[in-house]
């Protein structure tokens, strides 16, 4: 049972961080759109 | 000496030019690249459609439209 | 730490920041990444650059920050990339330090038109250093510079570099350090007299203004603007002084002129002043014969041989995306499919099991393996910008463009809009007038990216047949090459409206300098191949992880408990009829017991079967070959089971197993689509599908198309994602490309047709979905407007275009 709660915390702290980092990601796009962030904003071409 | 527009000459030939006019932006263009009086500028090739063409002018090539040679005056 | 300290504020002290100015190509940037120890993008053709980028050089103890900025042949900048440059000398843009000198750079091989530039640069006055670059090419034209004499008549020193191959970077170093120190004196030219006194009494006028503007106007910038009359500063000045300065303004124009234009006054005194020194400096001996230049250029811009050239080197990019790919693609995909396997045996059953083999490997490893096709397109375009092919790309295609109204140099943004379409849209700021760049804007995301190109190569290689096409084409790439003109063909009639209506303007000049060809630094191609790599990878470890992991919340949650009885229960039902020895059974834990043998000769069966039809393509021939490996494999089985009684049952066991197997396989395929069904995502799913239906695309499809809205190639991704935990593969080692292929609709017809593969590449070569691009695009008009129009447009064209796809195709019977 303990692994069950364990996996359930790993699972969340994943989604968790994959949500932060795509929010952030979208934050970085707006700030490229608003024109502070001199890049293009796509790490493609840097 | 008799003079024409730089659009008109042929290929392979030299000219001096005489005179760069043109509404004023183009006209400041053409004389920052080079394209100004007293220099020799040679025609190298036209693009395969006919327009634009290519110059040597001060060691290098440039390229600009018919319409826009044709207010470069040159000796002939 | 007191040491760190020390000489921390010993580089404060010094602290100094320089701008590189100089004519467009000259070799600003490689210069700049010299000294900087960053990585510019550099590339043969005017307009790389477009944007002011900062870093510092270190020389011993002292720091220095280095602008690059973007080229320009004047100060009178027209474009926004050439008022990037301006403004950037005189510290007017934000976030920018206002430089205390200036390094000139200047292009050995054309010196002159290079000095115009240098001239107006000077007059600033500013600590100026000059870099002469390109004096290798200059000697191949047999030019010589007299570096020394040169800056005896400049005044300010100048260093011989070579910055591709690191020569002469330390000397610029320390004298960039030495000249830093003194203020530098302004360079002087013989003007003609009514022209000075012009600049001095506007310059007084400014001063007298200059309370009003904010700052105080040098006598340079009076200068500029006596001439271009036009241009920001000049609106300013209308708008601080009013109508009588304008009117004053354009007497003292006037009166300065003396009957020529001014900017004939100015080119004549700069390029006299410049004549006459490099009689001194220069020496020109005439060699006969052609340029290398030259004869490359007789080809590649001739009427017949440019055009062969062209297409031959466009089929040589689309065969090799297909032939040179193959292996390294069949090794990502096998590493990843032996990763899967490898973490699905350690972890026992579960979500996180689920969410790193259903969820993370997949959809990274689902784009990752896409990598070699990303390289040798990179590989193409970074030859092509190399060589110098961009500028003549522009001269052979401006007629063109011009019926369209738009003007050769948009076609060099265009073209790099094959790469990506932020750069293409950056590199607009190269277009002078507003509403040809506005168009351009519009029209660079509608060129095939990168981004697209796992797209289109999942679907081809799933649906398009390998054969050869003429006897040496391949079809497939014949297919990609199409796909390419797709975008094209949809960008013409848009760029005829956009000009035609709301973005009309008069025809602009098409001034370009043509550079000499150079062959592509192999080191340079290498570089960029890694870089664009790099980032390649960096992308799938980041953004595409994430929202893969995110689509696999949304497709595993809420998981009920109710689902999983309900399977469970179907699953001990069909176990019920057979024995122990039979349910249990399991070939990983016995590998020696007698059924394994028995698997053993069906999976050599198995893997012969395979091996035959890489190899034979006659129909018949295969199924006689077939027939016989199954004969093999019986009489192997037969022996083994004739060695005892046990064995004897062991082989009906194995039987019995297989059956079983088989059961419950389909069992957990209905429990894993059954979850994916209830799952948040299925949800969704199927609350859009009517919306996706007429294209031929199921919900899984629409939802995977939705999440790629911050990049194309997520698509690919997601599917991988959503098709694994719908259970739609047998084994965990399927690549997408079978997963797709195998992938059945909820009537158990094959999901993916010839006819649905083409309306997703159809839609996906016409669609918006890249946050990026739009985001670049609000920044570059300054409005929401356009990228709203954009993708508005875009997803709308590209919806009817998918949807007449699918239904000719399917029409059509494919
Ligand atoms: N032969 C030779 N090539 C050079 C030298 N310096 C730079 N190059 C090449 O010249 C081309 C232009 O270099 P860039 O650094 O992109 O030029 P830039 O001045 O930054 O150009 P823009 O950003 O367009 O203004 C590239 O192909 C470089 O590899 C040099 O000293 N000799
Ligand atoms: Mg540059």
């Amino acid at each position: 049972m303990g692994g069950m709660m364990l996996e359930t915390i790993a699972i969340i702290a994943i989604v968790t961080i994959a949500a932060g980092f795509a929010g952030w990601r979208a934050f970085q796009t707006l700030r490229v759109a608003k024109g502070a962030k001199a890049c293009g904003g796509c790490d493609k071409c840097e | 000496m008799s003079s024409q527009t730089l659009d008109k000459l042929p290929i392979g030939a030299s000219a001096t030019v005489l005179d760069v006019a043109g509404e004023p932006a183009l006209q400041q263009r053409l004389l920052e690249m080079g394209v100004l009086p007293g220099v020799q500028v040679s025609i190298v090739r036209f693009a395969p459609l006919g327009d634009p063409i290519e110059i040597k002018v001060m060691g290098y090539s440039l390229s600009l439209r018919k319409s826009e040679a044709a207010h470069v005056t040159v000796s002939a | 730490m007191s040491d760190t300290t020390t000489s921390g504020r010993h580089a404060r002290h010094d602290k100094h920041t320089i701008a590189v100015m100089g004519n467009p190509n000259t070799g600003k940037s490689t210069l700049f990444s010299a000294l900087t120890g960053t990585r510019q993008k550099v590339a043969n053709f005017p307009g790389v650059t477009v944007e002011a980028k900062i870093g510092t050089a270190r020389f011993e103890n002292s720091e220095l920050t280095v602008i690059d900025l973007p080229g320009t042949y004047s100060l009178s900048a027209r474009s926004p990339d050439e008022r990037v440059a301006t403004e950037a000398l005189l510290g007017r843009i934000e976030g920018t330090p206002k430089p205390d000198g200036v390094l000139i750079v200047l292009d050995a091989s054309s010196l002159d038109r290079n000095l115009y530039l240098g001239t107006q640069v000077l007059e600033f006055g500013l600590p100026a250093v000059v870099a002469l670059t390109m004096m290798d090419v200059a000697e191949a034209r047999g030019i010589t510079v007299d570096a020394k004499k040169l800056s005896e008549t400049l005044g300010v020193p100048v260093v011989v570099v070579n910055a591709p191959k690191g020569r002469g970077l330390d000397e610029l170093k320390s004298t960039l350090h030495r000249t830093l120190h003194h203020p530098g004196k302004p360079l002087e030219l013989p003007y003609p007299e009514d022209f000075t006194r012009g600049v001095g009494t506007l310059h007084e006028n400014l001063c007298d203004l200059g309370v009003e503007l904010g700052f105080k106007p040098t006598r340079p910038e009076a200068l500029r603007l006596l001439v271009d009359g036009a241009g920001p500063f000049f609106e300013e000045c209308e708008e601080v002084g009013g109508e009588s300065w304008t009117r004053q303004f354009f007497e003292i124009r006037e009166r300065a002129a003396g009957g020529r234009s001014l900017s004939m006054v100015e080119a004549q005194t700069r390029y006299g002043a410049i004549g006459g020194w490099m009689r001194d400096v220069k020496q020109t001996e005439t060699r006969e014969g052609r340029t290398k230049t030259d004869v490359v250029d007789g080809i590649l811009t001739h009427k017949v041989w440019g055009s062969l050239v062209f297409i031959l080197a466009m089929g040589l990019i689309f065969q090799s995306i297909y032939s040179w790919s193959g292996p390294m693609m069949d090794a990502i995909d096998g590493g990843f499919g032996a990763l899967g396997d490898w973490v699905g045996g350690m972890l026992s059953e579960g979500a996180l099991k689920s969410l790193i083999v259903d969820g993370v490997i997949p959809g990274v490893g689902g784009v990752l393996i896409f990598l070699p096709q990303i390289l040798i397109l990179f590989l193409f375009i970074a030859i092509l910008e190399d060589l110098g092919y961009m500028a003549r790309a522009a001269f052979l295609m401006d007629r063109l463009m011009s019926r369209f109204g738009l003007n050769g140099r948009s076609f060099i943004p265009m073209l790099s809009g094959f790469a990506c379409a932020v750069p293409a849209i950056m590199g607009t700021r190269v277009i002078e007038d507003r509403n040809t760049r506005l168009t351009t804007i519009f029209l660079a995301p509608f060129m095939s990216c990168s981004a697209r190109l796992p797209v289109y190569v999942l679907f081809i290689a799933a649906f398009v047949p390998e054969t050869k096409v003429l006897g040496f084409l391949e079809l497939q790439g014949l297919v990609l090459f199409a796909m390419y003109w797709v975008g094209v063909l949809a960008a013409i009639p848009t760029a005829l409206v956009l000009k035609k209506g709301i973005l009309k303007s008069k025809v602009t000049p098409f001034l370009l300098e043509l550079p000499s060809y150079k062959a592509p630094r192999i080191k340079a191609v290498a570089r960029t191949l890694l870089d664009r790599g790099g980032s390649f990878v960096k992308r799938a470890g980041t953004i595409i992880l994430a929202v893969s992991i995110l689509v696999w919340a949304a497709g595993y949650f809420p998981h009920s408990q109710r689902v999983d009885d309900q399977y469970d229960a179907e699953i001990a039902t069909a176990e019920a009829p057979y024995s122990e020895s039979v349910v249990k059974f399991d070939p990983e834990t016995d590998p020696d017991s007698l059924m394994a043998k028995f698997l053993e000769a069906d999976e050599a069966h198995d893997a012969r079967v395979a091996a035959l039809a890489e190899e034979i393509t006659d129909d018949d021939a295969l199924e006689t070959a077939v027939a016989d490996s199954k004969k093999k494999r019986n009489a192997a089985m037969a022996e083994i089971a004739a060695s005892s009684t046990e064995a004897t049952q062991a082989l009906n066991d194995y039987v019995a197993w297989k059956e079983l197997s088989e059961a419950r396989g389909e069992i957990e395929n209905q429990r894993a689509g059954h979850h994916l069904e209830n799952s948040f995502l299925g949800r969704a799913g199927h609350l859009i599908e009517p919306a996706v239906k007429p294209l031929g695309w199921d919900w899984r499809i629409g939802m995977a198309a939705i999440a790629s809205f911050p990049a194309r190639e997520v698509i690919v991704a997601t599917l991988g994602t959503i098709f694994n935990l719908g259970g739609d593969q047998d084994e965990e080692s399927d690549s997408l490309r079978e997963v797709v292929k195998d992938a059945r609709r909820a009537d158990g017809t094959p999901l993916f047709t010839l006819a649905t593969g083409l309306s997703i590449m159809v839609f996906f070569a016409l669609c918006a979905q890249c946050a990026a691009t739009l985001a670049v695009m609000r920044r570059e008009t300054n409005s929401w407007k356009w990228p709203v129009a954009s993708f508005l447009y875009m997803t709308g064209l590209a919806y009817v275009a998918a949807l007449v796809t699918y239904q000719v195709a399917s029409a059509w019977g494919a």
